[in-house]
């Protein structure tokens, strides 16, 4: 598996260097940045001249009474967003992948990856009229069915569930492309095999299909693993009100609210640098099984 | 987050066309306000000009002390510009080369570059990298917690002296009324480190915009009291005024923001005798019975405007959806003639509401009325913020800190004095497209009463009939309103701003009769206000929710609890220990 460094791969290495200082420059130097949640920030003096306050900052995110709300919202939102975004494009894959007419699929997958190219700012006024407990079309439905109108987007209990519905609305397309592209690199001969052998459709999606895809699946779970802290700022800041903040508040939110708006610049780069400590733990640990389990690695 | 801004911005922008629109004629600010008076301040204004600009040619420019003097040889200077979206320039034209660029190079002899220009959404962020990386150009407008970083960081120049000395009489004077207010936060320690701006100060208080079509229609007497107003807001829902037989009407516009203009609650609260934050700052203090400041939003008086908007909300009378809508998803009940009632400024004839419907649609009438009152004792209206919230700071060292100043006379010159040009300086209308060109000015001042005079002088003139008295802009609105008066429907904005049932007759009304309840403190954020302010207004927004959808009123005590622990008693020390310090 492993191949040893040889010279001669020169111009290989050499591709590998415009992508290399892209990482160091956007991705490494400004982790230095990350002294801002050590220090009393003062723009004016800068990363330099500021005052180091040790641990104040993170003392101080952790006094605030809303902090553990804001938490587990976090938590609870991403782990909701990541197992359905995860399950609805396989499954959507799949069910695509047994159509035969080439047209109605191409068809289907670019009406339903159309959403992710839309802005949380444009969706969010969609969906609140869409949603609107009075003349809200889904509303509208369920009280033709006789029930009471719901307020989604404003009662706390609904916000979770909306939140992920509709973000997995929006982006189960664009996943649903990348299943699709691996399904296409399964070898047809062992679909011919398996019907060969009698197995029927059902048989050949267990035992060849989904073998085929798990590498990818398990690539795109442990990255989004990776993500588990980002709940998504954009879609809940266009979506939420202080109605919601029980359930909808999350530590992106939150500290906007905190800290972005009053220049807390500090207490930002805090929570910033805890989110980060806490997704690369999270990440590295499903590598680690990804590897044990799937025998799976990246590298 | 983007539409909300843009829609804001260009709300904001609206407002700033009505509010420098409004601006009249300085030079004529006396008690009688007669010709005479006007044309002698003009006169000698001009005099001096025109004579210091001879001898401002003679000197060189070091010694000139001329507000209006020409530099030669021209010098350079640089800036930054925040502008909004919807900027619309002539042909030709850019925020980089127009009308008051060149303004500043052939009567100033400042050749004026802009270093970067951005949208206002981005502004802060952008000015905060430049003085991050220490790139600042010689001047640039910040907002007063940015200036209060610069000053304890030492980056600004001391503008106390170039002020005295080069500032022209009318700006002076502007800045003088209301007893200098406006550069209260721009002094620090009796220093004044940067050149204010322009102020909002009267221009933000609440008033209660209202059908008057569908009041008149319902047989419902005018809002005197809180009592009347309440039974408008339900009448408003229950009695079908847009007669479609459908009960799809809302009362009270609301937004889920307490603290924005439009679609706010600031009045309604005003209304009982409750000040709580306002959008302006984290901060809105009143006096106390022994004479300290107190945080207006814990008084007791918060609990039955508590009650009575609970109340409403139980009747079905406010929209439950204002919890998710942003002032521009409020404003569209009332831009598809939904709803009837909202609190706000006095230009929302120009946004939300649309001052050319009327041509459309003839029926349709809006009205401005003063925040009624919830008891016998009249209310005050607040005014969060009547200091500079724009101030330009001059980077230290920079080696004709004066020019700043003279680009601050020069505005005022050109739109304020007697010898203004509004039509090319100010604004003006080209085919469809309207310019507000008084926007592309780098520095611009305003005087806070301006429109408050103008006001004054249009009423007059148009009962007498008699436009002497009236300089080449405040004629501009007189033959608005007459046109309007002679069924130019068209017209039908400037008349619900200037004429007698105007918003600015309600402003008017405030102030004949000294219904303003100012914002006792007047300095720069403290520091416990610029570390906690925002959480204690998330408290406050959160507790107002709740106890509108109907938590127990007596949850307002558990809030003002949590404010004080949680930071307002420490604000509190430290706005009363600014208050010792520059109690007048």
């Amino acid at each position: 598996m492993t191949k040893k460094f040889k010279l001669s791969d020169y111009t290989l290495y050499l591709m590998l260097l415009p992508g290399l200082a892209l990482i160091i420059i956007f991705s490494y130097i400004p982790m230095a940045g990350l002294a801002i949640g050590f220090q009393q920030f003062n723009p004016t003096k800068g990363l330099f001249g500021s005052d180091y306050v040790g641990l104040e900052n993170f003392k101080y995110v952790y006094s605030l009474d809303d902090t553990m709300t804001v938490l587990r919202n976090t938590v609870s939102i991403a782990v909701m967003k990541m197992a359905a975004g995860l399950v609805v494009p396989i499954v959507v894959a799949l069910l695509l992948n047994e159509v035969g007419k080439v047209f109605f699929r191409k068809g289907v997958q670019t009406l339903i990856y159309l959403p992710h190219f839309l802005s949380w700012v444009i969706l969010s006024g969609i969906l609140m009229d869409v949603l609107s407990p009075s003349d809200g079309i889904v509303n509208q439905f369920i009280s033709f069915l006789g029930f009471k109108p719901i307020f989604f987007l404003g009662t706390p209990s609904w916000f979770q569930p909306m939140l992920v519905i509709s973000d997995v609305w929006k982006e189960f397309g664009f996943n649903t492309i990348v299943y699709l592209a691996a399904l296409t690199g399964i070898n047809p001969n062992l679909y011919e095999a398996a019907q060969m052998d009698g197995a029927g459709r059902w048989k050949q999606t267990w035992h060849i299909t989904m073998p085929g895809i798990l590498p990818i699946i398990i690539l795109l779970s442990t990255l989004s693993l990776g993500n588990v802290l980002n709940a998504g700022f954009d879609q809940v800041f266009n979506l939420y009100s202080p109605v919601v903040y029980s359930t909808g508040d999350i530590i992106d939110t939150y500290v906007y609210r905190l800290g972005m708006i009053n220049f807390q610049f500090g207490v930002a780069t805090a929570v910033g640098f805890f989110k980060s400590v806490v997704s690369f733990i999270l990440i590295s640990t499903s590598y680690f099984l990804a590897y044990r389990f799937a025998n799976y690695r990246i590298f | 987050m983007k539409k909300r801004t843009t829609k804001l911005t260009l709300a904001a922008s609206l407002a700033a066309v009505l509010v420098l629109s409004a601006c009249g004629n300085n030079a004529d600010n006396g008690q009688n306000g007669n010709a005479n008076q006007a044309g002698n301040a003009g006169t000698s204004n001009t005099n001096t000009a025109s004579g210091d600009t001879a001898s401002g040619n003679a000197n060189t420019a070091g010694e000139d002390v001329n507000p209006l003097g020409k530099y030669d040889p021209p010098i350079n200077l640089s800036t930054f510009r925040c502008m909004n979206d919807s900027e619309t320039y002539p042909a030709g034209d850019s925020i980089d080369n127009n009308v008051w660029y060149r303004a500043y190079a052939d009567e100033l002899g400042i050749k004026l570059t802009n270093k970067w220009s951005v949208s206002n959404t981005q502004c802060e962020e952008k000015t905060n990298l430049s003085i991050v990386s220490g790139d600042l150009p010689d001047f640039f407008p910040v907002s007063a917690k940015q200036l209060k970083n610069l000053v304890d960081a030492g980056m600004v120049e001391d503008m106390t002296e170039v002020f005295d000395k080069y500032a022209s009489p009318l700006v002076k004077e502007a800045y003088a009324a209301n007893n200098g207010v406006a550069m209260t936060a721009a002094t620090f320690d009796g220093k004044l480190m940067a050149v204010p701006g322009t102020t909002r100060g009267f221009n933000s208080v609440d008033m209660v915009w209202l059908r008057e079509d569908w009041r008149k229609k319902l047989n419902l007497p005018e809002p005197k009291t809180m009592d009347d107003l309440n039974a408008i807001i339900k009448a408003f829902v229950e009695q079908d005024p847009d007669g479609d037989g459908k009960k799809d009407t809302v009362g009270l516009t609301m937004a889920k923001n307490y603290y924005d203009g439009y679609a706010g609650l600031a009045g309604f609260f005003n209304a009982f005798h409750a000040y709580p934050y306002t959008s302006a700052s984290t901060s809105m203090w009143i006096k106390d019975k022994d004479g300290n400041l107190v945080y207006g939003g814990i008084q007791p008086e918060m609990k039955p405007a508590l009650q009575a908007l609970q109340n409403l909300y139980k009747e079905g009378a406010i929209d439950p959806q204002f919890v998710v809508y942003d002032g521009a998803k409020a404003a569209e009940a009332e831009n598809q003639g939904k709803a009837g009632v909202h609190f706000g400024y006095f230009w929302n004839i120009g946004w939300p509401i649309d001052g050319l419907a009327k041509k459309n649609d003839p029926s349709i009438e809006w009205r401005p009325y003063p925040i009624p009152s919830v008891d016998a004792q009249p209310a005050k209206v607040q005014v969060p913020d009547p200091t500079a919230y724009w101030n330009f700071a001059v980077k230290k060292g920079v080696k004709n800190p004066e020019a700043i100043v003279k680009m601050m006379n020069l505005f005022f010159e050109h739109i304020f004095s007697d010898n203004a040009d509004p039509d090319k300086y100010h604004s003006g209308t080209v085919g469809d497209v309207s310019y507000g060109y008084f926007d592309y000015a780098a520095v611009q001042g305003e005087h806070p009463e301006k429109n408050q005079i103008a006001f004054g002088k249009v009423s007059e003139a148009m009962k007498a009939g008699d436009t002497s008295t009236l300089n080449p802009e405040q004629k501009k609105y007189y033959d608005a309103l007459k046109a309007y008066k002679d069924g130019d429907l068209s017209q039908w904005g400037a008349d619900r701003t200037w004429g007698p049932e105007g918003s600015f007759s309600v402003l008017g009304n405030y102030k004949d009769n000294k219904l303003i309840q100012v914002n006792e403190f007047l300095g720069a954020p403290t520091a416990t206000m610029a570390t906690k302010g925002s959480i204690l207004m998330d408290l406050e927004a959160k507790m107002i929710t709740k106890i509108i959808l109907g938590d127990s009123v007596d949850s307002f005590d558990q809030y003002v609890q949590t404010w004080k622990q949680s930071g307002g008693d420490q604000i509190t020390k430290e706005v009363n220990d600014w208050y010792q310090k520059n109690k007048k």
